[in-house]
């Protein structure tokens, strides 16, 4: 004979077994590197000015180096860290500026999106344009479309 | 209390059915025409399809990976190394206009000052009115002072598409590749694949 008390215990452990497989949260990386780097990086002090509160709690730049390439061509790396269990896109631009502060215009900055799995730390890469450019300005925003 | 119009409905529900028909037909039809950034956050992302921001992204790596790979060192003389456009291969399972690929690779190769990029010597003759010029100067002065500068390196561009589909989820992968031959030897001096994955059951837009 059917324990209808039975059954509904068993439904509702049926129901939690498939939510807590629906919810789990997404599986993030592990990482491994060398104990002391052998490169010596060089890195840039930044201004932060953050109008998002949520793009700067979940996405955390850690820290920004630069080196040249080409001779005289700035390239700069922003190390970026998605600091939540959930992957998430940002979409992204360099602003170049002259050595007299003054923005170049150029073909290069145009709005790249980027994924970054959960707990994923990627950097965001920019070469120059030309060997005028001598700063530079990286807005980042909530990438809504994905 | 409430004052009461004609057919018996307060006011402030009156107000309330006002805002929310205002609310409807403003949201309701999608958002009006206007002109956006473009791959900015206000544009669509397709999942069939390469995108504004998809052309964008490809061309940055590729032109960036070229100028950090590759010694454009000046030539004897001191002229810049130049490029030729070779061929573009389009896999791709629809049309695409390769010039919005390949002008966002010169752009920046030119605006380096590292490399130029031959408009009539490469395989296609991009710019006829140059390359007409060109032979007519060669032409009336006999001297080939105006010959048409050999390109240093050909540039040779693919593009390609695999197509996968599981639970009503489509997932489109286009891999943008490029190679850069030296025209002296016929030796790759740099190539690149540039894949770009996109995922999702429909398209979205940013808003």
């Amino acid at each position: 004979m059917r324990n209808p008390i039975k059954n509904q215990i068993k439904n509702h452990f049926l129901w939690l077994a498939l939510l807590a497989v629906g919810c789990a949260a997404p599986s993030t990386q592990n990482n491994y590197e060398r104990d002391k780097p052998t490169y010596q990086a060089s890195n840039i002090k930044d201004k932060r000015v953050e109008t998002d509160a949520f793009l700067a709690q979940k996405f955390k730049v850690l820290e920004i180096r630069q080196t040249t390439v080409q001779g005289d061509l700035m390239k700069v790396n922003v190390l970026v860290l998605n600091d939540d269990d959930w992957a998430g896109n940002v979409i992204y631009k360099f602003e170049w500026l002259d050595d007299q502060g003054m923005a170049v215009d150029t073909s290069s900055s145009a709005w790249v999106s980027q994924n970054f799995g959960a707990r994923e730390t990627l950097p965001l890469v920019s070469i120059a344009p030309n060997g005028r450019c001598k700063d530079f300005h990286l807005k980042m925003q909530q990438d809504l479309r994905n | 209390m409430f004052m009461r119009i004609k057919s018996g409905m307060p006011v402030a529900s009156a107000s309330a059915v006002l805002a929310l028909s205002l609310l409807t037909t403003g949201c309701g039809g999608g958002p009006a025409a206007h002109t956006t950034e473009t791959g900015g956050a206000g544009t669509i992302t397709t999942v069939g399809q390469i995108d504004d921001q998809d052309f964008a992204a490809a061309a940055r790596k590729l032109s960036q990976s070229m100028i950090t790979s590759v010694d454009f060192g000046p030539n004897a003389d001191g002229s810049k190394k130049v490029i030729g456009v070779s061929r573009t291969k389009n896999d791709t399972a629809q049309m695409v206009d390769t010039d919005i690929l390949l002008d966002q690779i010169k752009a920046p190769l030119i605006e380096s000052g590292k490399a130029t990029v031959t408009t009539i010597g490469g395989l296609t003759t991009e710019d006829p009115l140059a390359s007409r010029n060109v032979q007519a100067k060669d032409f009336a002065t006999g001297d080939g002072s105006a010959k048409l500068r050999p390109a240093d390196y050909s540039l040779m561009t693919h593009l390609s598409q695999t197509h996968a589909t599981a639970d009503g989820v489509r997932q489109n992968t286009f891999y943008f590749s490029m190679t850069l031959t030296e025209t002296t030897n016929g030796t790759v001096v740099w190539t690149k694949q540039v894949p770009i994955t996109k995922v999702g059951s429909h398209n979205a837009f940013g808003g």
